[in-house]
């Protein structure tokens, strides 16, 4: 053996080990990650500091997140344990059977873990149910929707470590005990398992956490025919004007997938992309609030309250206003929630399954006591 | 710092080995040093004065002993040494303890308590008096003369590759290497070689069964069935040995790349057929340092069979005990202890009769029930786990479905009982040894490659990475 073979394989080795450093000190091949990154501040050196072992604590943190091409040696790394292990490196990703992605939140509220018990159960029905004929007393509606869970549409996915489930979860209670009171109730999730075996395209991706384009398209739409029921009003129809179909994943269909940080893609179903457009000429004008989670998100974003909910607004989780203000308070929390309901007709909640524990999320409670409260 | 952090892999080693590698020759024991140094208080920043400090007094207390004609006064210098180093480890590890149970006695009695502030114990302190016992304690023996620099003492004491978590690496081992030591090419490369082996072992594997560890043992008990429990305890047993292995292959691996050779501390200890083989095997260098330094002293094997059985347990108790100042540690060195005394009175004649794989099962069950005493610091959570682990109660295990886990539980299992295989132990040396080929050298350069790249890109992405030896 040469020695000069060996020199350089230790060169290249001692360098393959400076190469991180030396890309961080010159900012070369820096590219994000995507997901939640906490970002950890460059420590001042002080003597206090290095004596208490602050400084080295810090050091270590800020050193371990900000080395050169750590982006790259991550997405190698999600890389070959997923495709070895399926393992997920993302935090609550949970890999199911078949490749399918979830969220640990959402099968464990789908097997009920966060039941939040009889007595709740029956005491937010209630609550709604008050508030629902509160706002009728006003000439206003209130809608409740329940978005599809993945837990429960690809519940015979769900890994046998999750298992055993409770006999009772917030979804199928609190449905029951709507139904009972008589809240005025659409189950998207139902309707989505009532449609699985016959849908012609994907209603939920495999790599993502929320409805795909399509699915929500459709629900939209019977939003729209709901509502149209509900008030005997003609409101815009929704158009599907072109349907493109992609075996790669747009928008928010493989979110949880963009999350694992990969080099290479998922396999995925072929999935169809609406066009849609709003029929609006000649029809009557209804103005409707939503308070939701993100399955609002994208209905949002198609333009659904702009063009047939009279330009509402959307509360993201009943705090945060969307579009936000120009003037005046962004957030819902000092506001005399009375006062708003008083420009809308109606108002929509809706939550996907895994958020039923928090529904909806205090503004129902503070809707009703503002509204009792001007009586 | 530890090895498998980037700070310590992405940082301070390769600009270590530049800088150390592009000094002459005559400045890389300073370079070691100063780098030690920085290495050490980086974890210890307040202790590092107090390890420097008594370093360089131990230096001159054991020249003194040297020169000393006296053998009364040679004495002294000794005991002053052993006195100094030992008070350290009983003040730094032990008085916590101490004061904890005296306190529990006074409790019982209905009296009041000492008033006492918890000491934090100073990372690799066990280590660290080990080492200076055998330098004093060999030059006191005349098996080497004292060096004759201080800073050559302190850098002995404090080389970052093995103060934290060892090899014990005794004095007369070492000697002559501080001075003179191998620089062959071939050498670095096994070192480096070596090193990517135990950081793998580390990251890869130690790391993994961990995780699965701390699920199993970490139910409550009335939750976890036999099967439960023992699987448990079988991914502790590996996580211990690749976490403690990997480690020393990490330590002897860098040695290796400075040119210093430091022993071995394992060799495949689950294969022993008895106890007294485990400690042949596992941790070797506290083994023969137990030996050398305390149960020959204590008069070895030439005095009566009783005394030999109360030498011996005697000599286990103060092992557990060192690896930690809880009652578990005390226990677990008892364990053994009465395992040894019982295989030199009839257990060993029972396992020749029972023939090698019996004696190879019974040894490595008594090893993990061994396991569950030192992983479980609640004496009360001892006894159930290991109810639990011979009650024969149902229970599942479907929540380790991963497959992660099982694949790396296999991997640790094949890893462990490889040598069993014929044939098993030659590779395995030409293995961790490969002779001086350039096949042999593309070999080691290309897995130590890919090792180091996935064993950093799992700890860039993993923020479970604790070291288990850290604490003794």
């Amino acid at each position: 053996m040469k020695n000069s073979i060996l020199k350089y394989q230790l060169i290249f080795l001692a360098l393959l080990l400076a190469i991180p450093a030396v890309f961080r000190v010159f900012h070369l091949a820096a590219s994000p990650l995507n997901g939640y990154k906490e970002a950890y501040e460059k420590p001042p050196l002080t003597w206090a500091g290095w004596l208490d072992g602050s400084f080295q604590v810090r050091a270590e943190n800020y050193a371990s997140q900000e080395f050169g091409l750590r982006s790259q040696i991550i997405r190698f790394n999600n890389e070959w344990q997923y495709r070895l292990y399926r393992k997920a490196n993302a935090s609550d990703v949970v890999v199911m059977k078949h490749g399918y992605l979830n969220s640990r939140v959402y099968i464990e509220s789908f097997l009920g873990k966060n039941y939040i018990g009889d007595a709740d159960v029956e005491k937010r029905a209630s609550r709604l149910f008050a508030l629902q004929q509160r706002l009728k007393s006003i000439n206003k509606e209130l809608i409740v929707i329940i978005a599809p869970g993945k837990a429960s549409y690809y519940s015979e996915y769900i890994p046998a470590r999750y298992f055993p489930a409770n006999s009772k979860n917030n979804y199928r209670e609190l449905r029951k005990a709507y139904l009972a009171h008589g809240v005025q109730l659409l189950d998207f999730n139902q309707l989505f398992l009532g449609m699985k075996d016959t849908s012609r395209y994907v209603l939920y991706p495999k790599t993502g956490i929320h409805w795909s384009e399509y699915g929500q398209a459709l629900m939209a739409d019977t939003l729209i025919s709901y509502v149209e029921q509900l008030t005997g009003k003609d409101l815009p129809d929704l158009k599907i004007t072109h349907l493109e179909l992609s075996p790669v994943p747009k928008g928010t269909d493989d979110d949880i997938e963009k999350g694992l940080n990969l080099l290479c893609r998922i396999p995925n179903d072929t999935l169809a992309y609406p066009s849609v457009a709003f029929d609006t000429v000649g029809k009557d004008r209804l103005r409707l609030l939503v308070v939701g989670d993100s399955f609002y998100w994208q209905m949002y974003g198609m333009g659904l309250s702009r063009e047939a909910f009279g330009d509402g607004q959307f509360l993201y989780y009943g705090r945060e206003i969307n579009p936000r203000p120009t003037v005046g308070p962004v957030e819902t929390t000092d506001m005399d929630l009375a006062a708003l309901m008083g420009s809308y007709d109606g108002l929509v909640l809706m939550a996907t399954e895994s958020n039923l524990a928090d529904f909806a999320w205090g503004f129902d409670r503070r809707l009703l006591e503002a509204l009792q409260a001007g009586e | 710092m530890v090895f498998s952090s980037i700070t310590f892999l992405l940082y301070f080693l390769p600009l270590f080995l530049w800088v150390y590698h592009l000094s002459g020759r005559r400045y890389r024991n300073i370079v070691l040093l100063l780098s030690s140094i920085v290495f050490y208080a980086w974890g210890a920043p307040r202790f590092v004065f107090i390890l420097l400090a008594s370093t360089i007094l131990d230096f001159y207390l054991v020249q003194w002993m040297h020169r000393s004609a006296n053998r009364r006064r040679k004495k002294l210098w000794l005991a002053l040494s052993v006195g100094m180093n030992v008070g350290l480890l009983a003040f730094f590890k032990y008085a916590n303890f101490f004061v904890d149970n005296v306190n529990a006695c006074l409790a019982g009695l209905g009296a009041g308590h000492i008033a006492w502030v918890d000491i934090a114990l100073p990372i690799g302190i066990s280590f660290y008096t080990f080492q200076t016992l055998t330098y004093s304690i060999d030059v006191y023996r005349g098996l080497h003369p004292p060096l004759r620099k201080a800073s050559d003492y302190v850098l002995y004491i404090i080389m970052f590759p093995q103060l934290i978590a060892g090899p014990i690496v005794r004095f007369h081992e070492i000697a002559g290497q501080i001075e003179m030591r191998d620089d062959a090419l071939f050498l670095k490369l096994q070192g480096m070689y070596r090193f990517a082996i135990g950081l793998a072992k580390k990251v890869l594997i130690a790391n993994v069964m961990g995780q699965m560890a701390d699920q199993l043992i970490g139910m409550p008990p009335e939750e976890v069935g036999m099967a439960a429990a023992w699987l448990g305890i079988l991914a502790y047993a590996f996580q211990i040995y690749f976490d403690f292995s990997g480690y020393s292959d990490m330590a002897i691996g860098l040695g290796l790349v400075m040119g210093f050779r430091f022993p071995e501390n394992f060799n495949n200890p689950y294969t022993a057929r008895s106890i007294t083989e485990f400690w042949r095997r596992w941790h070797i260098t506290l083994g023969t340092w137990m030996r050398d330094y305390l149960y020959i002293p204590l008069g070895g094997n030439r005095v009566s069979a009783r005394r030999i059985y109360l030498n011996l347990w005697v000599v286990f108790l103060l092992s557990g005990l060192w690896h930690g100042a809880a009652w578990n540690f005390v226990l677990w060195g008892a364990y053994h202890g009465l395992f040894l005394v019982a295989e030199r009175w009839f257990l060993l004649d029972f396992y020749k009769k029972i023939g090698q794989w019996a004696s190879l099962a019974a040894t490595f069950m008594i090893t993990l029930v061994g396991w569950a005493i030192f992983r479980i610091e609640s004496l009360g959570h001892i006894g159930a786990y290991i109810w639990n682990m011979f009650s024969f109660k149902p229970g599942h295990i479907a929540a380790f479905d991963s497959l992660e886990l099982w694949a790396v539980l296999g991997v640790a299992a094949f890893f462990s009982f490889f040598v069993l295989l014929p044939g098993g132990q030659r590779v395995q040396e030409r293995f961790y040894t490969p002779g001086h080929t350039v096949k042999n050298c593309w070999g080691m350069f290309l897995l130590t490659l890919v090792l180091l790249v996935l064993s950093i890109g799992s700890i860039s992405t993993s923020a479970f990475n604790p070291f288990i030896y850290f604490r003794f």
